[in-house]
């Protein structure tokens, strides 16, 4: 069997929200509404006001920061000139060092090998792959092979035999190769004295800063 | 009943209404000027990290050394080819190793790598170790360690070196030729240099070429 309410459908007991609003006419939700939103934009305003405070302070700041920025970057600046100047001269330098011959180190070789009763007359030594075509202004010696090679000496020697110790000893120079005799010839100077004039060439490797002795 | 429902449909379209103000006034007012405020908090972050990295820069010591590596880089590759003062390093190397210039020759400035080489051919009057100290001399006023570059004057480079016959006839080396007192004649070229990228054919501004001073 089915349960019939037989009550009256005004006689029925209402939903839960059926007495929400049963009392209010709609100019009152009107005013009330109005006033409600008018509270919200005032809210809305005073919070628009408050974040344009907020926006005007980190501009103030933003400024003030820049401002800072701006004077330490002035006392930086020069110093970062500096620096990457100092770094461009520092690398034109180490370029140009490393083609620096260590012409000393080139005299005390050649001091050391020259045998007793050898003397040199003239010394005619140019770096291979030489920065500046500087050309001496001195006229090329007599008896001096002209520039097909990078190392010549003439000189006088006691006899062949020094001239050939002269020969061997300058081929053990790491830095000259091919040592050639170019000439050589029995003379008698001024003195009166005989002597083996000389001219030796050879391949020059000089060697460079850093190796071998200071 | 009719009035009820007109004051609920009045009550949804209050809050409808409401939200619609709240929503806009947020989206069109608020909204903005906190991304704005947003944004410059970062641009103040970011600045004053600026700030914070250029003054830990300008403290550091590489800042510091900047200024006296360049004052003293200066000395070796000068920007001007400065005569007098290759003069002046010339004449004390000599003065030094006991060696006497006979002549000095600059020539026109050509380019060398990245900067530019001033031509200077030297005759000088000396004995045979007397001409090396000099060489030696005008070697070590620069010198390059690793990556460091120290002098006390200003680089030079010798292409060349050609001994004449001296004042005896001979050029004396070995221990004969020391003990002799021989004196050689050495046409020596060097090179000086100025910083600088190379002009092709441009003399010394300071220098001119091909002139000789004898000392």
């Amino acid at each position: 069997m089915q349960a019939v309410n037989l009550l009256p459908a005004y006689a029925r007991p209402a939903g839960r929200w059926s007495a929400v609003g049963k009392g209010v006419t709609p100019v009152a939700v009107t005013r009330i509404g109005g006033v409600v939103a008018a509270a919200c934009a005032l809210a809305i305003a005073g919070v628009y006001v408050y974040e344009r405070s907020i926006v005007s302070n980190r501009h103030a700041t933003l400024t003030t920061v820049q401002a800072r920025l701006t004077a330490v970057e002035a006392i930086a600046a020069p110093l970062r000139a500096a620096q990457s100047a100092s770094q461009a001269r520092a690398a034109a330098v180490r370029s140009i060092d490393h083609s620096r011959v260590r012409w000393e180190g080139i005299l005390s070789d050649l001091a050391r090998v020259m045998p007793n009763q050898v003397y040199l007359k003239t010394l005619n030594a140019e770096a291979a792959g030489a920065v500046a075509p500087a050309t001496p202004t001195a006229a090329p010696t007599p008896g001096v092979t002209a520039a097909s090679t990078s190392f010549t000496i003439t000189g006088v020697a006691a006899s062949q035999a020094d001239v050939a110790l002269v020969l061997d000893r300058l081929a053990l120079l790491p830095w000259l190769s091919d040592v050639t005799l170019q000439t050589l010839a029995r003379a008698v100077d001024t003195t009166g004295s005989v002597g083996d004039n000389f001219s030796i060439s050879a391949g020059f490797s000089p060697p460079l800063p850093g190796i071998g002795a200071q | 009943m009719k009035l009820i429902s007109s004051g609920r449909i009045a009550a949804l379209v209050a809050v409808a209404v409401i939200l619609a103000v709240v929503i806009v006034g947020w989206a069109l007012l608020i909204s903005p000027q906190r991304s704005k405020a947003s944004d410059l908090s970062v641009q103040i972050d970011n600045a004053r990290v600026q700030i914070a990295a250029t003054k830990a820069y300008v403290s550091s010591p590489v800042a510091k050394r900047s200024v006296r590596d360049l004052r003293r880089l200066r000395r070796i590759l000068p920007d001007q080819a400065e005569a007098a003062r290759i003069l002046r390093q010339l004449t004390a190397a000599a003065h030094t190793a006991q060696v006497s210039i006979n002549t000095v020759t600059p020539q026109s400035v050509v380019p060398a790598g990245g900067a530019q080489a001033l031509p200077i051919t030297l005759t000088i009057d000396g004995h045979y170790f007397g001409i090396s100290t000099f060489l030696h001399l005008l070697r070590t006023q620069v010198a390059v360690h690793d990556a460091n570059v120290r002098g006390k004057g200003r680089l030079y480079t010798v292409d060349s070196v050609q001994f004449l016959t001296g004042s005896s006839g001979t050029v004396g080396t070995g221990a004969q030729g020391s003990a002799s007192g021989n004196t050689i004649t050495a046409t020596i070229a060097l090179n000086a240099f100025i910083f600088g990228s190379a002009v092709p054919g441009a003399p010394s501004t300071e220098t001119t070429p091909g002139a000789t001073t004898t000392s």
